[in-house]
C-alpha cells in the first residue's frame, strides 16, 4: 500500500484489514449479482425505482438504529415507534392537518430522549428499557386505534411529498439520503458525534474525559425514535392507512442491517454508510430470495446463514476485547 | 486503563456469585436492609399479589392459583435455560425458533394424524438431543469464531423459524399420542405434570448452578472474563456448555407446549422469547452477567404470568395489556437493581 493512502486510512495496515473494511460492500455485491443473474430485469430503471421506493422505511429504520448500537446500546422499540407514530399522525390529521406531521417527530424525538435519559437515570440496560418501551408503543399503537386501521385523511402535504417522485426518483429514498448525510456530517464534524464513538469504545474512559453521558445517550436515542417515525410516516404514505402493528414486522431486518453492515453491537467500531450498505443487502437477499420463488420460510433460513456468514467475514475483532 | 481493566476494578468488590448481598451489606451496614434489597423481586411478587387480591376477590381462588401455575410452566423451563446464558453475560435470541422447531419436530414424529412416524418417547429425545445441538452449535460459533452472541442467535432465530415452517407437512398434524398429551391434560392435585416437571427442573438447575464447575464458573465468567482466562480456564468450553443448556431446555419449552395445545404449530414458540428475557431481568439476573440464578428467573416468571393473569381478572383494557407489561417490566428491573446503582456503574 502506497504511504498516501496509508495516511489516509489508519486502520488499515495489511490486505486481510483491507478485506474486511470491504466485507459488507463486497457481500451486498455478491448478492446483488446474484440477483441479477436470476432476474436480469432487476437492472431496469422502473425495477431500481420501485425498489428504492419500497425499501425506504427499512432504510430509514437502520440508519435509525444505528446511533444507539454505536453507544454499545441497542434500540428495540424501533419498529413499534413507527407503527406508534403512523397511528399517531393518522388520528392528528383531521385535527392539525398538515401540522401533525411535525408535531409527531417532535414527540418521537421527546420520547427517545427521554428514553435514552431514563436508561442512564435508572441504570437499566438499554435492551430492558427498549423492550419495555416496545410493549408500551405497541400496546398504545393497539389501543389509540382500537385494533384497527385508521385511514389517512386527504391532503396531508408533507405525506403526499415522500409519497411522491421528483425527476422520477421515489422522494423517501431522497429523504434517506439526506438524513444519512446530515447524520453521516453530525457524527464525523460535531462534538455530539466524535462523543459517541467514544462513548461506545470505553464509556467508562469518556464518562472520565468529561463525554456528558446522559446528554449523548439522550441524543442516540432521540435520533433513533426520530428516524423510526419518519419511517411510519413512510409506511403511512404508501399505504394512505395506519396499521398498529403495520412496521412491527421490520424490527429484525432493521438490526440485521446494522449487524451486516459490520457495526459492532459492543459498540463504537462502524458507522452510517456501513449500516446503508447492511440494509440494502437485507433488502436484496428479500427480493432476490422472492425473485427466485424461494418459500417465505426458505428465504429466513437462506437469511440467517447470510447474515453468520457476512458477519464472521466482517467483524473487526482486533477492536473488541471480550466478545458477549 | 483498558475498558476490561476497568471494568475489573469496577466490579472488583463483588468476585462470588452471591457477591451481591455482600456488597450491599457491606455498604449500608444494616444486613436487615441488605435482605430486603435482594428480595426486591419477591417482594414486588407479593404486592402485587396483595394488589390484585384487593381488586377481585377471585384472584386468590385455588383453581386461579392453579392456573397461574399451569401458564408459568413453559416460561420457567425456558428461563431456566437462558439464565445460564445470561450470568455469562451472553444472550440467546434463538429461544423461538428453537421452541417452534422443537414443536413442529416432535409432532410429526411422535403418534401423529399426517406423517406415518410412531417414535414415542424416542420422539422427545431426538427433539431434546436436537435443541441441545442447536444450543451447541449457538455456542460454538459465538465463543470459537468470536462473533457476538447477540447476532448469532438472531440469526439461528430466523433460520429455526425457516426450517420449522419447512418441516410443517401439506396438514396442521394432530398429535395421537395419548400418554403424551396426558402430561398437560392429567392433573394431579389440580396441577398437571407440566408444573411437577418445570418444579423438578428448576431444583435440579439450581443443584447445577451452585454445586458444579459449569454453574460456578458460569458466573464468574459473566463477573470477569478476562481474569477466568487468566486462571486458565477453557472459558469457550462452558460458554458452548451453557448454550447447550439453554439450547436443550428451549427445546423442552417447544415439547411441553406441544403436549399442551395438542397439534404442530411452526409459530408455537411465538411470545416466549422477549417475556422469558424479561422474567430472568425482573428476578434480578443481569444482562451484564455475574449476578442472579435459577430461583431469581423463577420468581421473575411469576412475577410476568402473575401481572399476565391479573390483568385479565380485573378486567384492564386487553388493548393496553403490552403497553402496562411494558412500563412494569422497566418499573421492576429499576427497583430490583436500584441498589447497584453507583456514579462509574457501565450500563449498555
Amino acid at each position: 500500500m502506497t504511504p498516501a493512502l496509508a495516511r489516509m486510512f489508519p486502520s488499515i495496515r495489511s490486505v486481510g484489514d483491507l478485506l474486511r473494511a470491504c466485507g459488507p460492500a463486497i457481500v451486498l455485491l455478491l448478492v446483488f449479482a446474484t440477483v441479477i443473474w436470476i432476474a436480469p430485469g432487476i437492472l431496469k430503471w422502473r425495477a431500481i425505482n420501485a425498489l428504492l421506493f419500497d425499501a425506504a422505511p427499512l432504510l430509514i429504520l437502520v440508519i435509525g438504529s444505528t446511533l444507539p448500537v454505536l453507544l454499545g446500546c441497542i434500540d428495540l422499540s424501533a419498529a413499534a415507534m413507527a407503527s406508534f407514530s403512523a397511528v399517531v399522525v393518522a388520528l392528528l390529521v383531521p385535527e392539525f392537518g398538515s401540522a401533525a406531521v411535525p408535531l409527531v417527530l417532535v414527540g418521537a424525538a421527546g420520547i427517545g430522549a427521554a428514553q435514552g435519559w431514563l436508561i442512564g437515570r435508572l441504570q437499566i440496560p438499554s435492551f430492558v428499557m427498549t423492550l419495555g418501551t416496545l410493549g408500551l408503543f405497541s400496546g398504545l399503537a393497539l389501543y389509540l386505534s382500537n385494533a384497527s386501521t385508521v385511514a389517512l385523511g386527504p391532503e396531508v402535504a408533507p405525506l403526499d411529498f415522500l409519497g411522491g417522485r421528483t425527476h422520477g426518483v421515489p422522494n423517501a429514498f431522497l429523504a434517506v439520503v439526506a438524513v444519512w448525510i446530515f447524520l453521516s456530517l453530525l457524527l464525523r464534524f460535531t462534538r455530539v458525534g466524535r462523543d459517541i464513538y467514544a462513548f461506545g469504545a470505553s464509556e467508562l474512559a469518556a464518562y472520565m474525559s468529561g463525554v456528558r453521558r446522559d446528554l449523548i445517550r439522550s441524543c442516540a436515542f432521540a435520533i433513533s425514535s426520530v428516524c423510526a417515525a419518519l419511517g411510519g410516516m413512510m409506511l403511512l404514505s404508501q399505504t394512505l392507512y395506519s396499521a398498529p402493528t403495520m412496521a412491527s414486522n421490520l424490527l429484525l431486518p432493521a438490526l440485521v442491517g446494522v449487524v451486516a453492515g459490520g457495526t459492532a453491537i459492543s459498540g463504537g467500531v462502524g458507522g452510517l454508510s456501513a449500516s446503508l450498505i447492511g440494509g440494502l443487502t437485507a433488502i436484496m437477499v428479500r427480493v432476490g430470495a422472492t425473485i427466485a420463488g424461494l418459500p417465505g420460510a426458505a428465504q429466513d433460513v437462506a437469511f440467517g446463514i447470510i447474515i453468520l456468514v457476512a458477519v464472521a467475514v466482517t467483524t473487526d475483532r482486533t477492536k473488541i476485547g471480550i466478545v458477549k | 486503563m483498558t475498558q476490561a481493566q476497568l471494568h475489573a476494578h469496577d466490579t472488583s468488590a463483588m468476585a462470588s456469585p452471591r457477591r451481591g448481598e455482600a456488597g450491599t451489606q457491606r455498604r449500608s451496614g444494616h444486613i436487615g436492609l441488605g435482605v430486603l434489597k435482594s428480595a426486591g423481586p419477591i417482594v414486588s411478587l407479593l404486592a402485587m399479589i396483595l394488589v390484585f387480591a384487593s381488586l377481585t376477590p377471585n384472584f386468590v381462588s385455588v383453581a386461579n392459583l392453579q392456573a397461574i401455575l399451569e401458564s408459568a410452566a413453559v416460561p420457567a423451563v425456558v428461563a431456566i435455560g437462558m439464565t445460564f446464558v445470561l450470568v455469562q453475560g451472553s444472550i440467546d435470541l434463538s429461544g423461538e425458533g428453537v421452541a417452534s422447531l422443537a414443536n413442529i419436530l416432535l409432532s410429526i414424529l411422535i403418534a401423529n394424524s399426517v406423517t406415518a412416524n410412531d417414535l414415542g418417547a424416542g420422539a422427545i429425545g431426538v427433539v431434546l438431543a436436537t435443541g441441545l445441538a442447536i444450543g451447541a452449535l449457538n455456542g460454538t460459533l459465538y465463543a470459537y469464531l468470536r462473533m457476538p452472541s447477540l447476532i448469532v442467535t438472531l440469526a439461528m432465530w430466523l433460520i429455526t423459524l425457516g426450517l420449522a415452517a419447512l418441516l410443517f407437512p401439506s396438514r396442521q398434524p394432530q398429535i395421537l399420542d395419548s400418554g403424551f398429551v396426558g402430561l398437560a391434560l392429567h392433573k394431579h392435585l389440580g396441577l398437571s405434570a407440566l408444573v411437577y416437571l418445570a418444579v423438578a427442573l428448576a431444583f435440579v438447575a439450581f443443584i447445577v448452578e451452585r454445586r458444579t464447575k459449569l454453574g460456578r464458573i458460569g458466573f464468574a465468567i459473566g463477573a470477569d472474563e478476562a481474569l477466568v482466562r487468566l486462571a486458565g480456564v477453557n472459558v469457550n468450553a462452558y460458554k458452548v456448555g451453557a448454550f447447550a443448556i439453554c439450547g436443550c431446555l428451549t427445546g423442552l419449552g417447544g415439547i411441553l407446549t406441544a403436549a399442551q395445545i395438542g397439534v404442530g404449530n411452526p409459530l408455537a414458540g411465538e411470545g416466549l422469547l422477549f417475556p422469558g428475557i424479561a422474567a430472568c431481568v425482573i428476578g434480578g439476573t443481569l444482562l451484564s452477567g455475574g449476578r442472579g440464578g435459577v430461583l431469581h428467573s423463577l420468581v421473575g416468571v411469576l412475577v410476568l404470568v402473575t401481572l399476565r393473569n391479573g390483568l385479565v381478572q380485573t378486567g384492564a383494557n386487553p388493548l393496553l395489556q403490552k403497553a402496562i407489561e411494558g412500563m412494569v417490566i422497566v418499573v421492576a428491573v429499576a427497583a430490583s437493581t436500584w441498589h447497584l446503582r453507583r456514579k462509574t456503574r457501565v450500563v449498555k
